[in-house]
């Protein structure tokens, strides 16, 4: 964390609501991240990361300094997201009904942009093949590089159940990338890199 | 053939997080990707699954998220502390019917027989006043006694201090129940 982070966490810790929104502007790109590839669309992204930065907000008192701010508030979001997509299990959405063109588009031209478009898409429906706390967990470790420990912190989870479920969602992906019909050429010349 | 433990040894084998294979144990999984078409396919996924997620950048909100996250921490705000004074209203108004309502209970066998309500009064107010003469006379040495036995000084002094308490006390009260504003 840099130095004027560390100042306006001090000062927000002592009331000052201008440093947190500091702190709101900071973090505001990770935590919506997280919450868009756990929730799949930029809506409900975007309610869950004002909620978590409220939830951070009220209870600010119960931070540990001790701890990192950007995995407590990851904490926060991934607690938030679980709960969002528990609720919402038995409403049934397909990945094709859901938009994905809801993003902005950093990069101009319409091939760059269809090329986004598919990465998005083909990304988002290998989250979709993870259980709530199974996706966190990939999130914070492939996007944030977050090592076991904080992710277990972060999820509430002990070290070997972060691994074994980091395990699982890798092999779910794996076998959901296979049964996807473009994935299947060139494959095995990726394995042979690996036994070369 | 159990491919399960040549998986498993996979997912570590790609993880540098993950548990260290052993020098035997990572040999084995090299000759079993060389000669099994199930577990190449398996990893060539996995790889690229890895990359892929890898390669994707972090999705970004809107431009204007602090702004739209100060609105929404005021409207809430807002609705805390309206919920706060209907709900102390709604207290207020319960407390309210339910001594109106004792005193209805109370007043209406009496209302049959105003002239009994009447004396009975009367006789409490003089009762009352009986018992606060009798309070004077014991109290009133007691009173003259403190007045003497503190200096003017003192009492100015004294009536500061509770002044001064009380102010302190309004300011605790209103910097404890006031919400923080953005």
């Amino acid at each position: 964390m840099q130095d004027n982070q560390v100042l306006w966490l001090e000062k927000a810790l002592q009331g000052d609501s201008q440093a947190f929104t500091w702190l709101v502007e900071t973090y505001q790109r990770p935590v919506y991240n997280l919450c868009y590839r756990m929730l799949g669309n930029a809506e409900d992204a975007e309610d869950a990361a004002q909620e978590t930065f409220l939830r951070a907000y009220k209870n600010l008192r119960r931070y540990d300094a001790n701890r990192s701010f950007s995995t407590w508030l990851l904490s926060i979001a991934a607690h938030y997201c679980i709960d969002q997509m528990r609720r919402r299990r038995y409403q049934v959405v397909s990945v094709e009904d859901l938009p994905y063109a809801d993003l902005p588009d950093p990069a101009p031209g319409v091939e760059n942009s269809l090329r986004r478009k598919e990465e998005q898409r083909s990304v988002r429906a290998l989250l979709e093949s993870l259980e709530p706390t199974d996706r966190a967990a990939v999130v914070m470790y492939y996007w944030y590089d977050c090592s076991y420990q904080e992710i277990a912190e972060a999820l509430s989870l002990t070290l070997s159940a972060v691994k074994s479920r980091l395990h699982r969602a890798r092999r779910t992906m794996a076998v959901s990338w296979q049964e996807q019909p473009a994935a299947q050429p060139g494959e095995t010349l990726l394995a042979e890199r690996i036994v070369s | 053939m159990n491919h399960r433990i040549y998986e498993d040894w996979l997912f570590d084998y790609l993880d540098p997080a993950g548990t260290m294979l052993e020098e035997q144990q990572s040999a084995d999984l090299k000759r079993h990707l060389q000669t099994c078409p199930q577990c190449q396919d398996l990893s060539a996924a996995l790889r690229k699954v890895e990359g892929e997620l890898r390669r994707v950048p972090q999705a970004q909100p809107e431009p204007g998220f602090t702004m739209r996250w100060q609105a929404r921490l005021q409207a809430e705000q807002a609705l805390r502390h309206r919920r706060q004074s209907m709900a102390g209203l709604a207290f207020g108004v319960g407390i309210a019917f339910l001594l109106f309502g004792s005193l209805v209970i109370l007043v209406l066998p009496w209302l049959a027989a105003p002239q009994v309500l009447f004396w009975t009064w009367l006789y409490r107010f003089f009762t009352l006043a009986s018992y606060v003469d009798v309070l004077r006379d014991l109290l009133s040495p007691l009173l003259q006694a403190a007045v003497g036995a503190l200096p003017v000084a003192g009492w100015v002094l004294a009536v500061g201090l509770v002044c001064e308490l009380s102010v302190l006390w309004l300011v605790s009260f209103r910097l404890a129940t006031n919400p923080r504003k953005v």
